[in-house]
């Protein structure tokens, strides 16, 4: 009976532990969880897989991106705001530079520093969020308030003026967004630490002579990470597009470093040429779409494999 | 139970004599799987009919098929028959729905997620009877309270007024009970009616059914994996598994006389059982824990 | 706003004094009024913190004021800048400028912005009604058909439509605002001349007598048709790239909370009872939906917010996003406390309207 109740609350990795700790058999915090292997159903839908091409696709000029410029994205070519031709793919800029290369240097910025941006809120988030839900209390306490204030005030607002504060640049514009974004991931944290800092398996562990450091580390967010990690990139695409905005509205990269939001924004100055504005924007939608459709299916899936448990027998 | 005859002719003054369900071939596949297979089940008038058997082994599915709620997608041949005459299956949705809950009824296994937790009593109580018997509000209420005597609920003025989580498990039991019988059903599915209640008040359920088969003349189908339950309440037991019935019989016979190895086996399973061969081993239920 | 709020207090006895066996027979007997009298006492302990955030923010920013009021020729004259100092409150302890700026707060006033030279208040006063407008009808509409469409998917599951509404919904959220808006800009306005491209009506025409300061409600008060019918034309683009995420994401929200609904055992139990469909959904389905729905309104807010920066400076639409963001670069430190504390206000607003309806579904939520 006690297997039962522990195997439902997912798996453990107590089991090292037990055997020196004491008599509880190995049996008792054993490992239930059923994983299912090889590619799951929900990720080979034809979404899903448009998704992982688009990305793959994007990865790869992301490395071979020097490769595949056919012009120096910061050299000014003379003919100015020229439409998209044979010679110029995309056309040119007010500066005579080509949209084209800038477009394939620019996502050597946006996208790893969308990653980046998710990294570090997730990593901050959880701790806090961990810290909170594990040890309750005043900690607790406080920190909803925290997260509560945060919500509260317009996280846009709030991430404008913090890096319009600290001063346009790349770098400053993830700060600031980090500073806004983290609480999601806190919140998400406390909510799962909660769920599992009273059952059976932890208190097992804690019987068994963990610290409570140990237990939070060992036994509880091991069962987090992967809600964690679903969370983290179906953020991914939100990212890109906060941090491409922030770019958008002069807050985020500076010129002459080709960014998306930042070609945007050059683009908008001249209505007349659409494709200065066009094709930046197609990068950022293509990236951000083919994310949510990978994301979509991986929260699919994972809902159906973690969450709901098995729905047969009925 | 003492004032329930007097209630009773009050409010099942217009039903006539026990019906029962024939189920006859009885075949379902979903996405090429066959989850039942030629499935033939008496379910006698005015009787305790028990459909055992392990989970998945589709007793339930069983019933919610007779209920007329089978999986969607859901390919089905064979045959329901209720009375004898009226064929359920391939009925239209609008006059299934004259049958679902209106003459054949069901109690699910937990009461707490079976009502929803943000709707009144009441409100849950007297929807079905407000659409199938054309009740008005004030009528509909009348009734409730009457059917809640009937369930022995306490308070039942003061308890339409209250919300599911103001009740214990036992109590939402007994009310869900009361819905089910709310429009006069004279056929009650319980799937393992009291599998998810403390075992302090799955006796008073077992008897609630046991008291409103005796004296509505309520056929009921009794689903459980649990034997004992079984032996307890049912007049005729069919075993299932695999989407097949393995077995079926009198109660007698099917828990003293089992002819089928799955049904054994099942038997044996029971608590008293082991205890008893373990006996005859020479073992005690502590040396079989520590050999497992 | 503030005011507004203390106004909308909801009815409640008076607690003379809040000894246990007040707040313990409020709890027994009056659970929804306990319940709204907590959250009103939690949405004003987030109004002081939303006007502590501001205050420290603007604090933390390493831009000098002084320097900026006064120009480069004063701001190299001590006197001078002792002199604005001492006008600003500069001179004091922090602790004793955040009471000053309370007190003034509490008589509404935000300072003056250094941008624009008017006093906060009455710029907020010209650009809030202008982001109510466009905010408001998106909002509403966003609520109306995010709803109906989410709806719709969960209930056709795997059918065609909720695989269209899937990709439509998908493809909504991943496309930039920005970018979005620019596109409309050219192409529906430049090219097409389908709809006006920036302002709130047509230069020709002059705004209507104001009393709320939205054009649409005012020229409507007016009788003025031909005023409503253009600026209900102006409203048309912004509302569209305003609405193609927040929609998106919504509808997406909606869609799985019905699902997660239909799933429950409470729904199986309502058909079991012979509800016809409709009963089923509305008053099964939905109901168990609604609780997740409504805590996202508060995010449908923000989204909005975060939305109206971007679309209002692509459409010139003079209103609070475009405020907040001219402030934000002039580092115009009172003009962007002012947005802080008035969207903060309005979002909590919002919060508690949604807190009190969230307490009239759920019986649950009052006991807590």
């Amino acid at each position: 009976m006690s297997e039962n109740t522990i195997a439902a609350n997912g798996g453990t990795k107590t089991a090292a532990a037990d055997s020196r700790n004491g008599g509880v058999p190995d049996k008792v915090v054993r490992k239930m969880t059923k994983r299912r292997f090889g590619v799951p159903a929900a990720l080979r839908t034809p979404l899903a897989i448009i998704g992982l091409i688009v990305l793959a696709l994007w990865v790869l000029v992301i490395i071979f991106a020097p490769l595949l410029e056919p012009h120096d994205p910061l050299d000014q070519l003379g003919t100015r705001l020229s439409a998209p031709s044979a010679e110029y793919w995309f056309g040119t800029d007010t500066l005579g530079r080509d949209i084209f290369s800038r477009v394939i240097a620019a996502s050597r910025v946006s996208i790893p520093s969308s990653i980046v941006l998710v990294i570090f809120s997730s990593v901050i988030g959880s701790l806090i969020g961990a810290m909170a839900g594990y040890f309750g209390g005043w900690i607790d306490e406080a920190f909803m308030r925290v997260t509560d204030l945060v919500f509260a005030f317009p996280s846009t607002i709030l991430a404008m003026v913090i890096s319009a504060a600290l001063g346009p640049s790349i770098q400053n514009a993830i700060i600031a967004v980090v500073l806004v974004s983290w609480p999601t991931y806190a919140r998400l944290v406390r909510s799962l630490v909660l769920g599992l800092r009273n059952s059976e398996f932890v208190i097992v562990g804690r019987l068994l002579g963990r610290s409570s450091f140990a237990s939070l580390f060992k036994d509880i967010l091991p069962n987090i990470l992967p809600h964690i990690f679903v969370l983290m990139f179906v953020d991914l695409g939100d990212c890109l597009l906060v941090l491409s905005g922030l770019s958008f509205l002069g807050l985020g990269a500076t010129p002459p470093m080709p960014e998306w939001g930042q070609m945007v924004s050059e683009g908008v100055t001249r209505m007349t040429s659409w494709w200065l504005a066009f094709f930046p924007g197609l990068a950022i939608f293509t990236v951000v779409i083919a994310e949510n459709f990978v994301g979509d299916a991986v929260r699919d899936w994972f809902d159906r494999s973690y969450i709901s448990g098995n729905q047969e027998g009925r | 139970m003492s004032d329930m005859s007097a209630q009773e002719s009050e409010l099942f003054k217009n039903q006539g004599k026990p019906v029962g369900i024939t189920v006859r071939g009885l075949t379902m596949d979903l996405y090429g799987r066959r989850l039942l297979d030629h499935v033939d089940l008496d379910i006698a008038p005015g009787k305790i009919n028990g459909l055992a058997g392990e989970s998945g082994s589709g007793k339930s599915l069983t019933s919610m098929t007779v209920l007329g709620l089978p999986p969607e997608g859901a390919k089905i041949t064979g045959s329901i028959l209720y009375d004898g005459k009226t064929e359920l299956l391939g009925m239209k949705e609008r006059e299934r729905n004259t049958y679902r809950g209106r003459r054949i009824s069901m109690v699910f296994q937990d009461p707490t997620s079976s009502m929803h937790p943000m709707l009144s009593i009441e409100r849950q109580l007297t929807d079905g009877m407000r659409y199938h018997l054309h009740l008005n509000r004030k009528q509909a209420r009348k009734r409730a309270i009457e059917l809640l005597k009937l369930v022995q609920v306490p308070d039942p003025e003061n308890a339409l007024d209250r919300f599911p989580h103001q009740f214990s498990g036992g109590q939402l039991q007994r009310i869900a009970i009361a819905t089910a019988l709310s429009c006069d059903s004279r056929v009650l599915i319980a799937d393992e009616p009291t599998t998810a209640l403390d075992v302090t008040v799955q006796a008073g359920i077992l008897h609630l059914l046991k008291d409103l088969n005796e004296q509505l003349g309520l056929t009921i189908v009794l689903v459980t994996h649990d034997l004992g339950v079984m032996s307890a309440l049912a007049d005729t037991i069919a075993v299932m598994r695999s989407g097949k019935i393995v077995e079926v019989g009198p109660r007698y016979d099917i828990i003293n006389h089992p002819k089928h190895p799955y049904t054994i086996d099942l038997i044996n399973s029971l608590p008293t059982r082991i205890e008893q061969r373990l006996e005859s081993e020479g073992k005690t239920m502590a040396s079989a824990e520590e050999d497992l | 706003m503030a005011a507004d709020m203390v106004a909308a207090k909801p009815a409640r006895p008076k607690p003379r004094k809040a000894s246990p066996g007040v707040t313990a027979w409020m709890r027994a007997h009056h659970p929804l009024a306990w319940y709204i009298f907590k959250r009103f006492l939690i949405s004003l302990f987030l109004v002081f913190g939303v006007t502590l955030i501001t205050f420290i923010l603007t604090n933390l920013v390493p831009a000098n004021p002084v320097n900026s009021i006064l120009g480069e020729q004063e701001a190299n004259d001590p006197e001078a800048v002792a002199r604005m100092e001492a006008k600003l409150g500069l001179d004091k302890p922090l602790y004793e400028q955040y009471w000053l700026y309370l007190v003034r707060l509490v008589h509404g006033d935000l300072g003056e912005s250094f941008l624009t030279k008017q006093p906060v208040t009455d710029d907020l006063k010209r650009v809030f009604p202008a982001t109510l407008e466009l905010g408001g009808f998106v909002f509403i509409f966003t609520i109306l058909f995010g709803v109906l469409l989410g709806l719709y998917a969960a209930l056709h599951h795997r059918h065609f439509a909720d695989q269209l509404i899937r990709v439509l919904s998908l493809g909504g959220v991943s496309i930039p605002t920005f970018w979005l808006g620019a596109m409309c800009y050219y192409f529906l306005f430049y090219e097409l001349g389908l709809f006006p491209g920036s302002g709130r009506l047509d230069s020709r025409i002059s705004p209507p007598p104001t009393v709320t300061g939205m054009y649409t409600v005012d020229s409507i008060i007016a009788g003025d048709w031909a005023t409503f019918g253009n600026a209900v034309w102006h409203l048309c683009l912004p509302a569209l790239v305003l609405a193609t995420a927040n929609l998106s994401s919504l509808m997406r929200f909606v869609r799985s909370a019905v699902l997660e609904s239909m799933n429950q055992d409470y729904v199986l139990a309502a058909k079991a009872k012979g509800l016809p469909s409709h009963k089923v959904v509305f008053g099964y389905i939905l109901r168990g939906a609604a609780v997740p729905i409504l805590n996202r309104m508060g995010l449908l807010f923000a989204g909005l917010i975060t939305g109206s920066v971007l679309t209002e400076s692509i459409f010139a639409w003079n209103g609070l996003g475009q405020y907040a963001f001219k402030a934000t670069m002039a580092l115009d430190l009172q003009g962007i406390m002012g947005v802080g504390i008035i969207i903060g206000v309005v979002y909590i607003f919002v919060n508690f309207i949604v807190d009190i309806i969230t307490g009239f579904v759920d019986q649950r939520v009052r006991i807590q």
